[in-house]
């Protein structure tokens, strides 16, 4: 009996992992819908190019980009678990990390190129980092002090990030002719190491590698210290936090200011990285900020679930590079993904429901042991 | 004249829970016109059957039968239409509205597409006077006194045309006269042919108003008997399963030095600039009990909030042990003065962490719990918490890492009396400790509150409940709007004096 009984723990343990999957399944399913009805002829091929995320057009060379992909998503989505499980809606994603990715061009185009060899890139990771946090530091000091809601705060400093973007850029590192920002020295990118030979993808860099050391960091932090035992204490009950005497105003600043944090380091490593990227002058929050959200909702908020959530959605973004091939626009991945962001938002609800379940399954087994338990 | 006609017949109900039955097999027939108490300790399932009865619960078996003839009840909507209503423990009124538009929210007369309120007003105050209910309909909720918004729940029973009325615990909340009152009132519904189903723990209550008492005990029923065939005595015994002592035994108190020495406190409220707490000086001693006795609202929960650092205070002074406390942080007081707080899910627990992470709320960050790099000692918080489960007798579904939301409130208080109390500070703040527990429960904590002070730890304790601050304390000090009017000794005080002082018609001279 005991047996049995430990397996019915074991399922409800895992509700969380199988309620992100119930989600993903579900929003592929509407996928194909949406592919069959807009091209039946294309629909399928391009599908089963979609779920393969490419590799089977692109082969193992697209495993380069899906890191590529990852790596700012995994940040971002971290950023998200961490404050979302101490208690805090940080909305500001876009521009922290956006923040963070002009930090790192400017201190590697003034500063850094000339500094001994790896810090031509630490240091502007670093910056960026620190830029992630410091714009999370005005909506921090608001909530904390002031109790103005932190969605409010963190969206406003998006908008100010934005503009506030052009003008720097236009200042100090435009590139007229391309329209964008000026391309990093070749110093200051982050090594490769040997992603490279892993990946058969001469751009791969060690960024996601950072990226995914950096989850199971926050993971570490989260489950296993003092630290994150008070802030995920803050998140769930304020009062008896504050009646156990945490400090719930330091809690909130730091909660806010490593997520800020971890949204600037998500846009260093991806303005750092050997494939390179550019900012546009366009008027646009960046997608990967609430992008993370998405890999957040995917994780049910765990750190290390957001490693896979955020390979999933590189996953997907890989497979829509293809999709042109097959007459639809590329932006048809993002109709995809937002339908299974909105099934992942369900899936809090999906979990109850199979915690529910599970529980019925484990009263089956009580019934027979009843008189045992009591 | 006796009715045997039965209204309700419940037959072989069974409903489980993770972990535990909470009603085990239960037949059980209600006359029609009788006063029908439920008895058990927390956890005996008497509020589970309730609930099954109004339709928020469907049991796994067994069947119910109104008025002879077998029912389903799968929602409250049902239980309605069935003539079933219930005022709940908690009761579930729109604050900000009137007592007549809570009356009929949801049950509104209309003419064409406009309320009648009229027509509703009239029917409201039909029943209140038909049955002695006084309560003015056009007060809002939030200005009106607890026993008053309990009138209107049962109004709001009565205008739905229920007949069979369920008080979850109806006394818990209200003031010795309220109760006189209630009792009236539950017995004039019943003269009216209503049949009341009245879930309590308190033994003189049931023996005063009801016609029959049925025991349960941890899921099962044990007897049903005439409550003028019983004593309270002997309903106890049948209730905990074991001899229970209504009184506290305890040694006479041996006062030594101030622990807690409070002079001049003085706490304002910030939006009406009134005076929540007045000027209150008092001390507690090492080796005695001290009670704050009031009725609701008079600003003793104020006070301890102000004790503890949860609330800011803007005058007086605050000394424990010779240290001036005034200022200190709530984690420095912790470590002085453990804290039994009145809310237990606002502040005594987490709900959402497991019970041993709630065990080790006021200890994760000792050095026996964490590591000097910051990790947590898992190994400590496990063998802790099982330490604690065993000596308090905590009972939960899966032990230690049962989530505190899914125990039963008298498990979760018992969580943090036990994790208070090995704190081992100097002094003890107990507020309602015993609230929702059943005789066993009381009978251990009082006993646990009394080894605290026998081990020269000073206590304060704060209750609504004039018999427990009677047993318990050494001195009671009363509190009537912010101050304190009386320091008393429970020796040389009669129950009906200490509620004099409580009215605030008796006063001391001012003392100290």
């Amino acid at each position: 009996m005991s047996a049995k009984k430990e397996k019915k723990r074991d399922f409800s343990k895992y509700t969380g992992v199988l309620s992100s999957l119930i989600a993903i399944i579900s929003g592929i399913i509407i996928a194909l819908i949406v592919l069959m009805t807009t091209h039946p002829d294309k629909g399928f091929a391009a599908f089963t190019t979609l779920i393969t995320g490419g590799f089977g057009m692109g082969g193992i060379k697209n495993l380069g980009s899906l890191f590529y992909f990852a790596t700012p998503i995994l940040c971002t989505g971290v950023a998200m678990c961490l404050a979302f499980q101490a208690g805090i809606f940080n909305i500001g994603g876009p521009g922290q990390y956006s923040v963070g990715a002009l930090a790192a061009i400017l201190t590697s185009l003034y500063f850094s190129k000339d500094f001994p060899a790896p810090f031509t890139w630490i240091v502007p990771l670093i910056v960026a980092t620190l830029a992630g946090a410091l714009w999370a530091l005005v909506p921090g000091i608001l909530k904390a002090y002031f109790n103005v809601n932190v969605v409010i705060g963190t969206i406003m400093f998006n908008y100010i990030e934005m503009y506030y973007m052009m003008h720097w850029i236009n200042d100090y590192c435009y590139d007229a002719m391309k329209g964008q920002t000026r391309a990093i020295p070749a110093q200051c990118k982050l090594p490769q190491w040997f992603m490279p030979a892993l990946t058969q993808n001469k751009t791969s860099d060690i960024g996601i590698l950072i990226a995914i050391l950096v989850a199971i960091l926050i993971w570490i932090v989260m489950e296993k210290t003092q630290l994150g035992y008070e802030l995920k204490a803050c998140g769930k009950n304020a009062e008896a936090s504050r009646y156990a005497g945490i400090k719930s105003k330091r809690n909130i600043m730091i909660s806010i200011l490593l997520s800020g944090a971890l949204c600037g380091l998500g846009g260093g490593l991806t303005h750092l990285s050997v494939s390179g990227t550019y900012i546009t002058m366009k008027e646009a929050l960046a997608a990967e900020g609430f992008n993370g959200i998405a890999v957040c909702c995917l994780a049910n908020n765990s750190p290390l679930g957001a490693i896979f959530g955020a390979l999933f959605m590189a996953f997907l973004t890989v497979g829509g590079n293809y999709m042109q091939i097959f007459g639809f626009q590329r932006e048809i991945v993002s109709v995809i993904t937002s339908v299974i962001i909105y099934f992942a938002a369900f899936s809090l609800f999906l979990k109850q429901a199979l915690e529910r379940t599970a529980n019925k399954k484990k009263t089956e087994v009580n019934k027979v042991t009843g008189e045992e338990l009591k | 004249m006796e009715n045997t006609e039965n209204i309700i017949e419940f037959r072989h109900i069974t409903k489980r829970f993770p972990g535990i039955i909470a009603c085990n097999d239960i037949s059980l027939d209600i006359r029609k016109g009788e006063i029908h108490a439920l008895l058990g300790e927390n956890g005996a399932g008497k509020s589970t059957l309730m609930s099954i009865l109004f339709g928020m619960y469907t049991p796994e078996e067994g069947t119910i039968s109104i008025r002879g003839k077998e029912v389903k009840i799968t929602n409250p909507r049902i239980a309605t239409e069935l003539g079933i209503g219930m005022v709940h423990q908690h009761f579930k009124l729109v604050q900000n509205y009137t007592v007549l538009q809570n009356i009929v929210l949801g049950s509104e007369t209309v003419k064409g597409p406009f309320l009648d309120m009229d027509s509703c007003r009239k029917k409201v105050v039909e029943l209140s006077e038909k049955y002695g209910l006084a309560v003015d309909p056009d007060a809002l909720i939030e200005n009106i006194t607890v026993g008053q918004q309990q009138r209107c729940e049962i109004l709001k029973m009565l205008y739905r045309e229920a007949e069979i009325l369920i008080f979850d615990e109806p006394t818990a909340v209200l003031t010795p006269q309220e109760i006189d009152e209630l009792m009236d009132i539950m017995k004039g519904l019943a003269n009216e042919g209503h049949t009341i189903l009245f879930i309590s723990h308190k033994l003189e209550e049931i023996k005063r108003v009801s016609d029959r008492v049925t025991i349960l005990r941890r899921g099962k029923l044990v007897k049903t008997l005439n409550a003028a065939d019983t004593t309270t005595t002997q309903m106890g015994e049948l209730m905990v399963g074991r001899e229970v002592s209504f009184h506290v035994e305890k040694k006479p108190a041996e006062p030594k030095e101030v622990v807690l020495d409070v002079q001049h406190l003085t706490m304002v409220n910030e939006e009406t600039k009134k005076k929540i707490v007045n000027d209150v000086s008092f001390n507690v001693r090492r080796g005695e009990i001290v009670a704050i006795a009031g009725i609701d609202g008079n600003g003793q929960s104020e006070l301890i909030y102000g004790l503890t650092g949860i609330m800011p205070i803007n005058e007086g002074k605050i000394t424990i042990s010779g240290v001036d406390y005034t200022k200190k942080s709530i984690r420095e007081r912790n470590l002085i003065m453990s804290h039994i707080p009145e809310d237990r899910h606002k502040y005594g627990l987490i709900l959402d962490y497991p019970l041993s992470y709630n065990l080790a709320l006021k200890n994760y960050f000792k050095p026996d719990f964490v590591s000097k790099a910051g990790f947590l000692k898992f190994g400590k918080f496990d063998t802790y918490a099982d330490d604690l489960i065993e000596r308090f007798d905590i009972r939960s579904g899966q032990g230690k890492v049962t989530m505190a939301r899914s125990m039963s409130g008298g498990n979760q208080q018992k969580a943090i009396v036990a994790r208070e109390i090995d704190q081992n500070a100097d002094l003890l703040v107990a507020v309602q400790p015993t609230r929702g527990l059943d005789v066993g429960a009381i009978e251990f904590i009082h006993k646990q509150l009394v080894a605290q002070r026998d081990q020269d730890k000073a206590v304060l304790l704060m209750s609504f409940e004039l018999d427990e601050v009677m047993d318990v304390a050494d001195r009671i000090l009363v509190m009537f709007e912010g101050e304190i009017m009386g320091n008393l000794d429970p020796k040389k005080v009669t129950v009906e004096e200490v509620g004099l002082y409580m009215a605030g018609v008796k006063r001391e001279e001012k003392h100290e």
